[in-house]
C-alpha cells in the first residue's frame, strides 16, 4: 500500500498552528491557575515559527492533497495576515485578561484554532475544505466572543453571534449543495468548467451562488446581513473584537475572492449587479449609523461594516488588479484596526467589570498620555483614509483599480462615504485632545511590555505601508497572479 | 409513482423552510438551535440525493454530508454550552429578553 | 441530470402492507380489551403507581447541569466516530495509510479527552 505524496513543507504553516493549538490546549489543565500565562507565551512562539514557515513557502505556488490544498502566494499572503493578527491579539490579551481576572489558558488555543481555520479557508478552492475552515474558525470565535463568562454583555454577544452565524452556515452549505448538484464537483475550477459557456445557466447554479453570497455576506457583515455585528463586537472582550474585525473578515473575503472573483463572476449573470448594490448599501448604512454611536466598540463595528462595503468593490470589479488591491486593503485594515483595539483594550481594562468603552472616556486622553493618544490618532486617520497611512494606500489602490475599469459612479459613492466617515473618526481624535471633563477622570493603566511591542509594531506597519506601499502591493499582486 | 431527484429536493426544501420558519419565529434559544439543525439535515438530504443522481460513481456528496453532520454536532455543542451560560447569567433563555445592547 | 428508475408502487407495497397490518393489530387489541375487560374506578386507580414507591416530589424536576455537560460531551465524541465508519468499510483498500490516518485522528480526539478528564468535566460529585 503506497502512501499518497503529501507536500508537508507546503502544509507546514497551518500544521504548526494546529499542533501548537493542540499542545497548548493539552497543557492548560496541567498548569496551575497562576501559571496560565505560559500558554500565551507558547502560543505566540508557535505563531512566530509558523510565520517563518510561511516566509519559506512564498513563491512555491504548489498544491497538495490532490489539489485540495493550495499553497500559492495568495494563501501565503493571507496566512501572514492571520498569523500577525493572532500574535497582536495575544500580545494585547495577556495583560487584558489579567486585569479582568479572567485568566483562563483556553483563550489562546481558541485563538490558534480560529487562525488555523482561517488559514485552511484561504488555502483552498475546494468548497468542502473552505466550509471546514469556515466552521473551525466560526466555532472557535463563538466561544471567544463569550469568553468573559460572568459578563452579561459578553454572553449576549456570544448567543447572538452563534445563532446568526449558524443560521448563515445553513445557507452556505445549502448553496454548496446546489452548486454541487448542478456541476457534480466541489472544486471551483471544476465548477467553472462545468458551467462556463453553456447557453442557459442552470437555475440551481444561480440559486446556489445566491445562497453562498448570503452565507458569506453574513460572515463579512454585509448589509442586509449585518445585524449581528454591532452586538457581537460590542459585547465580546475588546482584544477579541479587534481579532474578529481583522482575521475572520480577511478570511471570508479571501474565500469570496477565490469563489466569486475568479470563479462565478463570469458564469452567473447579474452577480456583478448584485455585488454593486450590496457594496453601496453596506458602505452607506455602515457609515451613516456609525455617525450616531457613543460606544467606541460599537462605532468601530459599524465602521467595519462600512469597510466591508469598500472591499466588496473588488468583487464588483472582478479583475486581478482589484483582487490584489483588496488583499492590500485587508492587510492595512487588519493592522490599523488591531492597533486601535490595543488602545481600546488598554483603556477598557482600567475597570475590572464595567466597560470603559464610551467615547467620552477618551476625553483628554491625548493630554494625559500623549503616546497613546498619538497612536490612536494615527489609527483613526488610517481608518478614515488620510495619507500617509496604510488606510489611504488601501483605498487608493482599490479605487484606482475600479476607476480603470470604468466604475465611476461606484467610486464617487465610495469617496463620498469616506468623507462622511471622517466625521466619526475625527470625533474620537477631537475628544482625546480636549480638556478633561469635571467628572471623575478614567484611570488608564500603564502600558505593559508586550502591548508596547505590539503597539509599536502596528504603528510602524501602518506608517510603512502608507509611505512605501509598492513592495506590499507587488506581493499582493503576485499572490493573486498565482491564484489564477 | 417514481421517486425522482425532484422529490428529494422538494423534501429538502420543505425541511429547510420549516427550519427557517423555526429560526425566525421561535423565541426559545434551544428551539432556534433545533431549527438550525433541521436546516443542516435538509442540506444532508440534498447532498446525498445529488450524489445518488448526479455523480453515482463517486462519494463526494456523501462524504460532504458526513462533514456536515459532524460540524452540526460541534455547533450544537458550542450552542448548548452558550445557552447554558445564558441561562446562568440571565435566568432566561428567551432571546427577546436577552437584549442589553440596542442601537 | 440522470434519472435512475428505482422505485414503483410494487417496491413500496410491502411497507404499505406492513403499516396497514400494524394498524389493524393495534386497533384489534385495544378494541378487544375494551370490550371484554371490566372497568372499576377508585382513587387508588388514579395514582401514578398502583404498586411501588409513593411519589414524593413533583415529576417536573430540574436536572442538574452535570447531565447537560455529559450530554454535550457525548454528542461530540459520539459523532466524531462517524468518520470511523467509512474507514472501517474500506479498511482493506486503505491499508496501512488508512490506519495511520485514523491513529492521528484518534490521537486528536484523545487530546480533547485528556483535556476534559483533567479539567474534571466528567467527575461526578
Amino acid at each position: 500500500m503506497s502512501f499518497p505524496n503529501v507536500d508537508f513543507a507546503l502544509l507546514s504553516p497551518s500544521l504548526i498552528v494546529c499542533i501548537t493549538a493542540l499542545l497548548t490546549m493539552l497543557l492548560v489543565p496541567f498548569l496551575g491557575e497562576k501559571r496560565q500565562v505560559v500558554v500565551a507565551h507558547l502560543s505566540w512562539i508557535g505563531l512566530s515559527i509558523a510565520l517563518f514557515a510561511v516566509s519559506q513557502q512564498i513563491g512555491k505556488n504548489a498544491t497538495t492533497f490532490g489539489g485540495m490544498f493550495l499553497g500559492d502566494d495568495f494563501s501565503q499572503f493571507f496566512s501572514g495576515i492571520f498569523i500577525v493578527a493572532a500574535m497582536l491579539t495575544i500580545f494585547t490579551s495577556i495583560d487584558y485578561l489579567r486585569r479582568k481576572e479572567n485568566e483562563h489558558g483556553e483563550y489562546y488555543p481558541l485563538i490558534l484554532f480560529a487562525t488555523y481555520g482561517m488559514m485552511v479557508m484561504a488555502s483552498s478552492s475546494n468548497l468542502l475544505v473552505i466550509f471546514l475552515g469556515l466552521e473551525i474558525m466560526s466555532v472557535s470565535l463563538y466561544v471567544l466572543a463569550g469568553f468573559a463568562r460572568t459578563e452579561l454583555k459578553s454572553t449576549e454577544a456570544a448567543i447572538k453571534y452563534f445563532l446568526l452565524g449558524a443560521f448563515a452556515t445553513g445557507f452556505t452549505v445549502f448553496g454548496i449543495a446546489f452548486v454541487y448538484g448542478v456541476t457534480g464537483t466541489f472544486d471551483v475550477a471544476g465548477i467553472i468548467n462545468a458551467a462556463f459557456g453553456q447557453s442557459n445557466v442552470d437555475t440551481f447554479l444561480i440559486i446556489g451562488s445566491a445562497l453562498l453570497l448570503i452565507g458569506f455576506g453574513f460572515k463579512v457583515a454585509a448589509v442586509p446581513f449585518h445585524m449581528w455585528a454591532p452586538d457581537a463586537y460590542e459585547g465580546a472582550p475588546s482584544p477579541i473584537t479587534g481579532f474578529m474585525s481583522a482575521g475572520p473578515k480577511a478570511a471570508a473575503f479571501a474565500a469570496m475572492l477565490r469563489i466569486f472573483s475568479v470563479g462565478f463572476g463570469s458564469t452567473v449573470p447579474h452577480l456583478q449587479t448584485l455585488f454593486w448594490i450590496v457594496a453601496v448599501a453596506t458602505m452607506t448604512v455602515g457609515n451613516i449609523i456609525a455617525l450616531r454611536q457613543n460606544n467606541i466598540k460599537r462605532m468601530l463595528a459599524f465602521s467595519s461594516i462600512a469597510h466591508a462595503g469598500y472591499i466588496l468593490i473588488a468583487l464588483v470589479v472582478g479583475t486581478g488588479e482589484a483582487s490584489s488591491a483588496a488583499a492590500l486593503y485587508l492587510l492595512a485594515y487588519a493592522l490599523t484596526n488591531l492597533g486601535a483595539f490595543m488602545v481600546i483594550a488598554l483603556v477598557d481594562s482600567g475597570a475590572k467589570h464595567d466597560e470603559f468603552t464610551s467615547i467620552d472616556t477618551y476625553t483628554g486622553l491625548a493630554r494625559k498620555r500623549p503616546f497613546l493618544g498619538l497612536a490612536l490618532t494615527l489609527f483613526m486617520l488610517s481608518l478614515a483614509g488620510f495619507p500617509p497611512t496604510a488606510g489611504f494606500m488601501g483605498k487608493f489602490v482599490l479605487f484606482k483599480a475600479a476607476v480603470s475599469q470604468g466604475f465611476y459612479v461606484l467610486i464617487v459613492i465610495a469617496v463620498l462615504n469616506s468623507l462622511v466617515s471622517v466625521f466619526y473618526y475625527l470625533r474620537v481624535v477631537v475628544k482625546m485632545f480636549m480638556t478633561e471633563p469635571d467628572g471623575q477622570p478614567v484611570e488608564v493603566p500603564a502600558v505593559p511590555v508586550f502591548l508596547m511591542v505590539a503597539l509599536a509594531f502596528a504603528v510602524a506597519a501602518v506608517l510603512l505601508i502608507g509611505v512605501y506601499p509598492q513592495g506590499w502591493f507587488n506581493f499582493a499582486g503576485l499572490s493573486i497572479l498565482g491564484a489564477n | 409513482m417514481e421517486i425522482s431527484l425532484a422529490h428529494y429536493l422538494a423534501l429538502a426544501a420543505i425541511l429547510l423552510g420549516i427550519g427557517m420558519f423555526g429560526v425566525l419565529t421561535r423565541r426559545n434559544a434551544v428551539g432556534i438551535l433545533m431549527s438550525i439543525e433541521l436546516m443542516f439535515n435538509a442540506v444532508n438530504i440534498n447532498l446525498v440525493a445529488f450524489n445518488r443522481y448526479v455523480t453515482p460513481a463517486d462519494f463526494t456528496g456523501q462524504i460532504f454530508s458526513i462533514f456536515v453532520i459532524v460540524v452540526a454536532a460541534a455547533e450544537a455543542t458550542v450552542g448548548l454550552a452558550i445557552v447554558l451560560l445564558i441561562y446562568r447569567n440571565f435566568r432566561d433563555i428567551f432571546v427577546d429578553n436577552i437584549n442589553l445592547m440596542k442601537w | 441530470m440522470s434519472e435512475v428508475g428505482l422505485t414503483s408502487f410494487e417496491t413500496y407495497f410491502p411497507i404499505f402492507f406492513q403499516i396497514v397490518l400494524a394498524i389493524i393489530i393495534g386497533v384489534l387489541m385495544f378494541g378487544v380489551s375494551a370490550m371484554l375487560g371490566r372497568r372499576s374506578k377508585s382513587r387508588v386507580k388514579d395514582e401514578a403507581y398502583e404498586c411501588g414507591i409513593e411519589v414524593t416530589t413533583d415529576t417536573r424536576h430540574r436536572f442538574s447541569v452535570k447531565f447537560y455537560l455529559v450530554a454535550i460531551l457525548f454528542i461530540v465524541f459520539d459523532l466524531e466516530t462517524v468518520f470511523l465508519f467509512p474507514w472501517a468499510v474500506n479498511y482493506k483498500q486503505l491499508g496501512l495509510f488508512g490506519l495511520v490516518e485514523m491513529v492521528i485522528f484518534i490521537l486528536i480526539l484523545l487530546v480533547g479527552y485528556v483535556y476534559i478528564v483533567k479539567k474534571g468535566a466528567i467527575k461526578w460529585d
